[in-house]
Parts: structure tokens; C-alpha cells; sequence
């Protein structure tokens, strides 16, 4: 039994807007912990 | 070497100086005491606590190892490590709520079991947490130095120190806040880094369904669901990569580091379902390399041979970027790991008239030392994954008497000591006579077995106050 075509191409996409995704997250934390932050 | 070498060194150094700058005067505002070197201040929120577990993940074993295993056993092997390391954090959750219950003040793993078992099953554990992390430090290493190496023609001892010095620069300096700080920026700067790459690799070659419809033509067993190679793959990543994080000096530091156990939850949950996708993307330029009919010269470098040898050379240099940055970010972990396990672990107990600061001025000399040693098993270059696997294969006979310890008070530390050297024993010959799915299973299922039997037959009994009471913040 193979996977689909379809389920591949969901798989790849999803997963690049996921890494797009933590991008964002990542940003939006590291600006709202330097906000917090008294370091610079 | 080439121009294009000597342009990855120059960016892989400018990376090197400026996260080392910002990384060693970050911790030098942040240095409140030598406790701080350690645990952080026990202070860390979220959203760098996430971005630490994050970038973590993403060092050369990610870049490098689920690429390798796309390429050599195709999409279940490469599903199979992305499920991996989000279970591994996931499994890690629930302890941590009880690591830090029985052990408020505490630093490190070693510790936890030095006053839980005894000084036997406590030199067993320390022996395999370090071993783990000094081939931790060795594989990220090896990671950049292939890349420039086959990509760049650089010598690898050239490659090796470009890399190696500066990452034990700011980590022996800083300890733990300084890894944390690259770690927040270095979190921020890989998954873009990553995915440029990936999308402009689609774009050339014509979207995810060519990429699936040419490995269907060379070789349709890459796309088999129940391939076996890959099923025995994902299984064994699985228990490793479990197995060997659950043990994992710099995580247990970080789950002393947390403000709160709220937020240590939060952080692991978010991180696991973070990492996922970035292995899957990772491991897909592998799967490219394939398609692409790309010999390799390592085993390990399919995922920046499918960038070098598919895209123009500044996409090289950004991917080289990703490598430098995650290799920084997972050693430097492991030094801040190591140094801490080496200071309060070996030296301290061996001597106890030692004040805080000369046990620091010793880690920072222990961890020189461990990072020379990792560059010169880095020159030599073995497979990653295959170094990886060998010392996750000692944490997988550790783990359960390691953590059962935390929940049952009838297991002493002799119980303990003899399952995980039997699950040692039991899984060592399997691993070197190339069973490698078999070895995992057997250590981890002996150790068990071990283990549970003690429990049901032995009088002893612990008392859990023990831990809190011998085992205290370091004030001086």
C-alpha cells in the first residue's frame, strides 16, 4: 500500500506553512520576552 | 579550496563572532551568581524556553540525519523521524512536572540519581548522559565540517576549528543563559532559512506531485506505506531519540531553568508540534537528492548537496547559515549541558571543600577540553546518525530505572545499576552486528523487564523527601 499523491503534496505543503508559521511564533515571542526583558 | 569556500568561511565565521558577542554580554547582564551559570535564575519564560527546545531540535541531527534516511529509505523513514522528535517532547511532559515537585532546587540529571541510587547507578548514568553529549557536540560538528568540506573544498581541519572554536567561546563563557540567548535568535533565523531553500527547490522542479511521481518511477518502495526498511527505521528513531532526550542533561537544566511548571508545559507541547514540520522539510530535500540521482561522498550530506547541486551558490551560503547557526545552537547546548553535569557531577563530589567559583573556573576548563575532544572525532567523520544512534542506544537501557525511580520507592539503586548495564549488554552485540531496530527494542525491553521485577520483589523502600533535602541551590 502506497501513500497518495495527494496525502505527499498535503504533507510537504502543510509542513512548509507550519515552518512559515513557527517563524511568526517565534517572532511575536522573542518581541514580547524583550519587552519584558531589561538586558539591552 | 575554492572562492566559494572561502566565502562560507568568511559567513560562517561573521555568524560565529556576532551570536558568540551577543550571546556572552547577554549572559554577563544576566550573571546574578554562579547558580545562574547553571539553571538560568530558574527564570526562563515561554517564549525563550520554547525557542530553546526549538532550536534545540534543529541542530546537525536534523539538518543532516532525516534527509539521510529519506534518501536511503524513503517517506516512512522520513515520517518516522519528524514523529520521532515531537513524541520525544511529548513524553517528556508529564515528568517534568515531578522532576521539579521531588527536586525544586535541583541542576542536573546526575544529581537526581547520585542521591536517588547511589554513587553505582550514579557513575553508569553520568557515563552515558556524557557520552551522549560529547557525541552530541561531535555530530554537529561533523555536520558543518562535511558541508564545507564536499561542498566548499575545505580541508576538514579548517572547517572543523571555523566551527568549533567560537561555539566553545560562548558557551563555555556564558553556561546556560548564553545558550539560550542564541538560541532565541538562532530560532527566529532557521525556519526561514530552511524554507527558502525548499521553496525555491519546488519551484524549479515543479511542485511536491513531480517530486512524488519521480520517486514512484525510480524506486516506488520509497512510497510504500509498510516498506520495511522504513517502518524498522521509524521504530528504532522513535525509541532513540526518546530514549536519549528523556536523559538529556540539557534538558533536564532547562526544566530547572522554567519559571513554572506551566510553562515548561507549554514550551515542550508548543516546541513538539513545532519541530515536526521542520523535519519534514528537512528530510524532503533528501528525498530531492534522490530523485535527483545525486551520488553522495558522506552518508550524511544529501540534504545540502540537493541545495548546492539544484540552487544558485547564495542559496548555499544562506543553507550554510541554517547549518552554522543549528550546529551552534544544539553544541553549544551540549557544552552548557556537559559543563554543568562535570562541574556539580564529578568535580564537586571528588571535592567537596571547593567553593562555587573554582567549581566553575574547573567547568569552564572541562568543557575546553570536551569541545577539543568533539573536533577531533569531528576531523575523523564518521556517519552522524550512525554516532547517534550508538550513544542513544546506551540511554535506551538507562531510561526507565532512571524514571521509575521518580515514581517507586521499592527500586534501589543496585536494581537500577543491574537493568540498565543487562539492557546494555542485551542491546551492544545486536547494535554492532548491524540489527539495529532489534538492539533498541531488546535494551529498552530488558531494562524494563528488569526493572519492574525488582519492584514487585524487593522490601527496600526510598523516601522521596530525601531528594529536596539533599539536594540544594548553590548560594556562593
Amino acid at each position: 500500500m502506497y501513500y497518495s499523491r495527494v496525502f505527499f503534496e498535503w504533507l510537504i505543503y502543510l509542513s512548509m506553512a507550519g515552518l512559515a508559521v513557527v517563524f511568526g511564533f517565534m517572532v511575536w515571542y522573542f518581541i514580547v520576552d524583550i519587552k519584558g526583558k531589561t538586558f539591552w | 579550496m575554492s572562492g566559494f569556500g572561502i566565502t562560507l568561511i568568511v559567513v560562517s565565521l561573521v555568524v560565529n563572532v556576532v551570536i558568540t558577542v551577543f550571546g556572552t554580554y547577554y549572559s554577563r547582564q544576566k550573571m546574578q551568581n554562579k547558580a545562574t551559570y547553571y539553571t538560568g535564575g530558574r527564570n526562563i519564560s515561554i517564549g525563550f524556553l520554547t525557542a530553546t527546545f526549538v532550536a534545540y531540535a534543529v541542530g546537525t541531527g536534523l539538518i543532516f540525519s532525516p534527509g539521510e534516511m529519506a534518501y536511503l529509505s524513503g517517506v516512512t523513514a522520513m515520517i518516522g523521524y519528524a514523529l520521532a522528535i515531537t513524541l520525544a517532547y511529548i513524553v517528556f511532559t508529564p515528568f517534568t512536572k515531578k522532576i521539579r515537585s521531588l527536586i525544586p532546587e535541583g541542576h542536573t540529571i546526575g544529581e537526581y540519581v547520585r542521591v536517588r541510587y547511589g554513587l553505582l547507578m550514579y557513575y553508569v548514568v553520568l557515563a552515558v548522559s556524557l557520552v551522549y553529549l560529547f557525541i552530541l557536540f561531535a555530530s554537529n560538528l561533523i555536520g558543518a565540517a562535511i558541508l564545507f568540506r564536499y561542498i566548499g573544498d575545505i580541508p576538514m581541519a579548517i572547517s572543523v576549528l571555523v566551527v568549533g572554536v567560537p561555539l566553545i567561546i560562548y558557551a563555555t563563557y556564558g553556561g546556560l543563559n548564553a545558550a539560550i540567548f542564541t538560541d532565541g535568535l538562532q530560532s527566529i533565523l532557521i525556519p526561514p532559512l530552511l524554507l527558502i531553500p525548499a521553496i525555491m527547490i519546488m519551484q524549479k522542479l515543479g511542485g511536491a506531485g513531480a517530486v512524488y511521481d519521480k520517486v514512484m518511477q525510480i524506486n516506488p518502495d520509497y512510497m510504500m506505506i509498510n516498506f520495511k526498511p522504513g517502518i524498522e527505521f521509524a521504530v528504532l528513531i522513535i525509541i532513540a531519540v526518546s530514549a536519549a532526550e528523556l536523559l538529556n542533561q540539557a534538558l533536564w537544566q532547562r526544566v530547572y531553568a522554567a519559571k513554572s511548571d506551566a510553562v515548561i508545559k507549554k514550551s515542550l507541547i508548543s516546541s513538539a508540534l513545532m519541530t515536526f514540520p521542520m523535519t519534514i522539510v528537512a528530510a524532503f530535500l533528501g528525498l530531492i537528492a534522490f530523485t535527483a540521482g545525486l551520488n553522495l561522498p558522506h552518508s550524511s550530506i544529501a540534504t545540502p548537496l540537493a541545495v548546492f547541486e539544484l540552487l544558485p551558490p547564495w542559496v548555499t551560503i544562506l543553507f550554510s547559515v541554517i547549518v552554522v547557526l543549528g550546529a551552534g545552537s544544539t553544541a553549544g547546548n551540549a557544552i552548557s549541558g556537559f559543563s554543568s553535569s562535570f562541574a556539580l557531577d564529578i568535580v564537586k563530589p571528588l571535592s567537596p571543600h571547593l567553593n562555587s567559583a573554582g567549581v566553575l573556573r574547573v567547568a569552564r576548563i572541562g568543557s575546553i577540553l570536551f569541545g577539543i575532544g568533539a573536533m577531533i572525532v569531528a576531523y575523523f567523520a564518521p556517519s552522524i546518525l550512525f554516532l547517534l544512534l550508538s550513544a542513544d542506544l546506551l540511554a535506551s537501557a538507562a531510561v526507565v530505572p532512571v524514571f521509575v525511580g521518580l515514581y517507586s520507592k521499592k527500586v534501589s539503586g543496585m536494581a537500577a545499576t543491574i537493568a540498565t548495564l543487562a539492557g546494555i549488554a542485551s542491546g551492544l552485540p545486536l547494535f554492532i552486528a548491524g540489527s539495529t531496530m532489534m538492539s533498541f527494542v531488546t535494551a529498552l525491553l530488558v531494562s524494563t523487564a528488569i526493572t519492574f521485577f525488582a519492584s514487585k520483589v524487593s522490601k527496600y523502600e526510598y523516601d522521596f523527601a530525601d531528594l529536596a533535602d539533599k539536594i540544594k541551590e548553590l548560594s556562593d
